[in-house]
């Protein structure tokens, strides 16, 4: 019967989801155990901060599983800490990040997650607290007293208007741009208070600083590390990758964040060089890990064995792009399907899958330049481009193209489907 | 790329749309970005209206066009989805998203074109999308994908599909986009309120917190630094805003307070925070005139915040400035001079010209200048901060009012009265309309029109004045306010210009009781009303009255300012004045 068929890559198809597994029922479903050496790492970090006040980095390839991790990480240590996880992108419009608003945005999100929670907080403090941020962002405060409810809404409102609102970004900014101590004395005011009442130190997570634009990470981090470090509290980062190439930003860091950056890596399939070699095997470990994650969410009667494997290496170890071929070719199956609705046996095969690659080689292809190509040339050759800081060459790696493996040395290789576009121009 | 023929075109046109098609079908309640690409409006408006046919009545069909100067996908479907209760309740729904060829690539002036404007919030919002539980189709064309991909690079790594149609036909170019476009105007600079409400927590609840750290986690722990220095920022700020119920206790317990801070803040390694309270820990000494402990602690403030920030930050030139004025307090002008110029040059470099900091640091530099009787060197930088304090600040702010005394003051200090008084006015009355009745300032700035009257021997006029001003103090500072001292000495001073010696005795009195009870042994300002008082005793002839009290004011300003300093050296002349009409009177 065709409309099971149909039914099972719907489903398949609808599995394959390029977005994070941020909530609960999506993690049992489909969370791979893999990356614990990661959350490990984190979690020493965070456990061995001596006055608890440890500031992490976290950073990692676009669609390797940081915000995932950091989804799962965060539910973790929950019965240990008192656990703030946010998006800045939820918080504060792009153009307007700056550490300023970064900082403001915990204090709100801290209250907001106490309010949640209904951490005990004396009247008192409460009404101090609501009155500082009621006049911060310009709302009426008569409309606030200390009720409990009350609080919540407030935080909603707030967080909304920062969200929305570029005029009351700008007070903020204005107000504290020359008294940042002011604000973080209030933060950790508010972090002692939740502390004391909820018997848990605080842990905030900020997701999505890696989305910034370079530019914009430049301003945030070179001139205002210290004041996105001096809060009193643990505090994981999310950084771009590119800035680890930034030979200024790198080392500065280093130093305010006490060397603790933690990178997730993209998924190693072959040591270097490993992979221009005829019949060149994948290794092991990491071939299975991708193939478990393709195995969660689509079932095993709709794709070969063989074209499994296959995808794991078109994938370049990179979750997301393994999701999206799979994802491609569940498109092109029931696309047959449509066309043949009389046919009762379809599976993923080689030919399938060559249709998806080629698809999403188009995407790769549509901005690439000839600088660009001549950069992707070198790295394929040499396993490292001539200039490593150069813009070009960060774009790339931001955008995929060119991926960062981790030994004891750092080395770079093209995306498995960029190889063939280089095939495809003569370039190799 | 090669030219396709039309049958070629043709059959990849309609796998592409069977592809649109069944993703759409696939994403059940689900955000499905999915990207359609086509130059042919005409094109493209028949492939919309096909695929929502095709899958109606089951897949209810959405249009949403953004708009010119509005262009957040995020914000457009939510007030779709807010209008409709059918999308509200998550009914399966395709959104058909056009409009994005519109939008101009050219920056026409602005910081950003309207595409990169658009790009942003997609790159930005992608997050806030998780709300919308359908299969979104943004339509664009061939050269807003480039960019796209480029400059959305979050929001395209989340894309579920990219389906291409071309056009069988070539369009001509449209028309050209030669709308004039408006410059829009910055909105004025919002002004600085003063000493805003700082909103800090009660005093007994951040007791009580601070007593429970202690206890359950040790005097040690981290957050105490930040508590510790918020106590005693309460109790400075009580102090000086005359809220003290004890003023001389609440100083001891800001600077104990600040005090344990800077001993954690040290074990920490928190040097931006160290740093901050040792410059508060000075200014309480300060308060009290322990210049000498002040000292050190603005030197070691402005050495750790030399090493941790850039050169030109505001926080140097505070340092910069703070230790400066003690320098200027303690007389020593040669030093204090290099800083001014320093917390100056740093405002200049880091603010626009007209900012109401440049104007302080202006203001102080030439405060310094008059204290040195480089009269002529003050008056322009006064009336500059004056000028740019008439532009950025509205006529009646309290700002304003303390420039215009400070520049009265340096007319006094010339003897240019009579250009003096209409400054001096002018400042009463802006604080008048800007202060509450009782504030300090307008006492400060009442004295000092009164001072200008005595100065010219206007005896009369000068009375109710100082009377107004003691009258405020009384009212508004607690009973060993330093301010009431000094409004009391004033009263007194003008009393014995007029020969009121009986009159002018308790005051005098009361003033140096106040001084010994709120400052400590050896404050510059317990130095010069003893002066005062002894001054009084000499002109009534009560010599053994005077002597001690010239001897220990000489002595404290001694200690305090160093010998040298022109108060020192005053009480010196001073005491020999009285020596001289002792020896005169055994003469006779």
């Amino acid at each position: 019967m065709s409309e099971d068929l149909l039914k099972a890559f719907q489903e398949a198809y609808r599995n394959l989801e390029l977005l994070p597994l941020l909530d609960q029922r999506e993690l049992d479903k489909f969370r791979v155990d893999f990356g614990h050496e990661i959350i490990e790492e984190l979690e020493q970090l965070v456990e061995d901060s001596p006055s608890g006040d440890g500031k992490i980095i976290f950073t990692g390839h676009r669609g390797c599983g940081k915000s995932t991790l950091l989804a799962e990480f965060s539910r973790y240590c929950s019965d240990r800490y008192f656990v703030v996880f946010f998006s800045i992108s939820d918080t504060i419009e792009m153009s307007d990040v700056n550490h300023i608003n970064i900082l403001f945005a915990i204090a709100v999100k801290l209250m907001e997650e106490a309010e949640k929670h209904q951490v005990q907080i004396p009247d008192s403090t409460k009404k101090t607290f609501y009155r500082w941020f009621a006049t911060k962002t310009r709302i009426e405060e008569e409309k606030f007293s200390a009720e409990s409810s009350v609080g919540f809404d407030l935080f909603k409102l707030i967080s909304g208007k920062l969200k929305a609102d570029a005029a009351v970004r700008n007070e903020i900014k204005q107000e504290f741009e020359r008294k940042i101590s002011e604000l973080v004395e209030r933060i950790n005011e508010i972090a002692a208070v939740i502390t004391m009442s909820s018997k848990k130190e605080v842990l905030v997570i900020i997701d999505d600083l890696d989305k910034l634009e370079l530019s914009r990470v430049n301003d945030i981090y070179r001139d205002n590390i210290k004041a996105l470090c001096w809060p009193q509290f643990r505090i994981i980062y999310t950084i771009p990758i590119a800035v680890l190439r930034d030979k200024f930003l790198r080392p500065l860091i280093e130093t305010e964040t006490n060397d603790q950056i933690v990178v997730m890596p993209v998924i190693k399939l072959f040591e270097k060089g490993a992979s221009r070699q005829p019949n060149a095997v994948p290794r092991q470990e990491a071939s299975e890990i991708l193939c478990q994650i393709l195995k969660k969410r689509i079932s095993e009667q709709l794709l070969e064995p063989e074209a499994a494997d296959k995808i794991v290496l078109q994938s370049g170890g990179v979750l997301r792009e393994l999701i999206r071929l799979a994802n491609e070719c569940c498109r092109i199956c029931l696309r047959l399907i449509r066309r043949q609705p009389e046919q009762l046996d379809l599976k993923i095969d080689d030919e399938i899958l060559d249709k998806a690659v080629n698809n999403i080689r188009n995407d790769f292809a549509i901005p690439l330049g000839k600088t660009d190509y001549a950069i992707l040339q070198t790295t394929y050759e040499q396993f490292i481009p001539d200039d490593p800081k150069q813009p070009e060459f960060l774009d790339l790696l931001h955008g995929l193209y060119v991926l960062e493996y981790r030994n004891r040395q750092n080395w770079y290789d093209v995306h498995p489907i960029v190889i063939d576009l280089l095939r495809e121009q003569g370039l190799i | 790329m090669k030219t396709k023929d039309i049958v070629e075109i043709e059959v990849q046109n309609q796998e592409n749309y069977d592809n649109l098609l069944v993703s759409i079908e696939a994403s059940d309640r689900k955000l499905s970005l999915l990207i359609a690409v086509c130059d042919d409006s005409n094109l493209r408006d028949q492939i919309i209206a096909r695929y929502e046919a095709e899958l109606a009545p089951e897949i209810r069909p959405y249009r949403v066009t953004l708009a010119r100067g509005e262009p957040s996908l995020r914000s457009a479907i939510s007030q779709l989805v807010e209008k409709d209760e059918y999308l509200k309740n998550c009914g399966r729904a395709v959104l058909t998203v056009t409009g994005v060829e519109q939008f101009y690539f050219l920056k026409l002036g602005a910081e950003r074109s309207e595409q990169e404007i658009f790009f942003g919030y997609l790159q930005w919002t992608r997050e806030g999308l998780r709300e919308f539980p359908y299969p979104i189709v943004l339509w664009v064309t061939n050269q807003i994908l480039v960019s796209l991909s480029k400059k959305a690079p979050d929001f395209w790594s989340w894309r579920k599909g990219v389906f291409r149609f071309e056009s069988k036909k070539t369009n001509a170019v449209l028309s050209t986009e030669a709308h004039s476009f408006h410059q829009f105007l910055n909105g004025d600079e919002s002004l600085k309120h003063d000493q805003a409400d700082p909103y800090f927590l009660p005093l007994e609840d951040l007791q009580q917190l601070i007593q429970q750290i202690e206890q359950e986690r040790g005097v040690k722990d981290p957050s105490l630094a930040t508590l510790y220095a918020r106590m005693g920022e309460i109790y400075k700020r009580r102090v000086e805003q005359g809220e003290a119920l004890d003023y001389k206790q609440e100083q001891d317990l800001g600077i104990e307070y600040f005090r344990k801070a800077a001993d954690l803040q040290t074990g920490l390694g928190l040097e931006a925070d160290l740093s901050n309270s040792l410059d508060n820990l000075a200014s309480l000494y300060w308060l009290q005139g322990r210049y000498t402990e002040a000292e050190p602690l603005l030197l070691q403030a402005l050495e750790i915040d030399r090493r941790v920030l850039p050169d030109d930050h505001p926080e140097l030139a505070k340092h910069f400035n703070n230790l400066a004025n003690l320098y200027l307090l303690q007389g020593r002008y040669t030093e204090a001079e290099p800083l001014y110029l320093q917390a100056l040059e740093i405002a200049r470099r880091t603010l626009p010209d007209d900012h109401p900091d440049v104007a302080t640091r202006l203001n102080n530099l030439a405060g310094l200048y008059e204290s040195q009787g480089r009269y002529s060197e003050a008056e322009p930088l006064l009336l500059q901060a004056l000028e740019i304090h008439r532009y950025a600040l509205p006529d009646d702010h309290r700002q304003l009012a303390g420039h215009l005394n400070n520049l009265a003051s340096l007319y006094r200090s010339q003897g240019r009265y009579s250009e003096a008084e209409p400054l001096f006015l002018q400042a009463v009355e802006i604080d008048r309309r800007a202060l509450p009745d009782d504030h300090r300032q307008l006492a400060g700035h009442l004295n000092n029109l009164a001072n200008l009257y005595r100065s010219q021997g206007r005896y009369s006029e000068a009375e109710p004045l100082y009377l107004q001003a003691l009258e405020i103090v009384r009212h508004a500072l607690p009973d060993d306010h330093l301010d009431l001292a000094i409004s009391l000495d004033n009263l007194a001073s003008l009393y014995r210009s007029q020969g009121r010696y009986s009159e002018a005795e308790p005051l005098f009195l009361q003033a140096v009781e106040i001084d010994r009870r709120a400052l400590p042994d050896d404050h510059r300002q317990l130095a010069g009303h003893l002066n005062k008082l002894a001054n009084l005793y000499r002109s009534q002839g009560r010599y053994s009255e005077a002597e001690p009290l010239y001897m220990e004011a000489l002595e404290i300003s001694d200690r305090a300012l160093g010998s040298n300093h022109p108060q020192t050296i005053a009480i010196r002349d001073n005491l020999g004045i009285l020596h001289n009409e002792l020896s005169d009177r055994l003469n006779k």
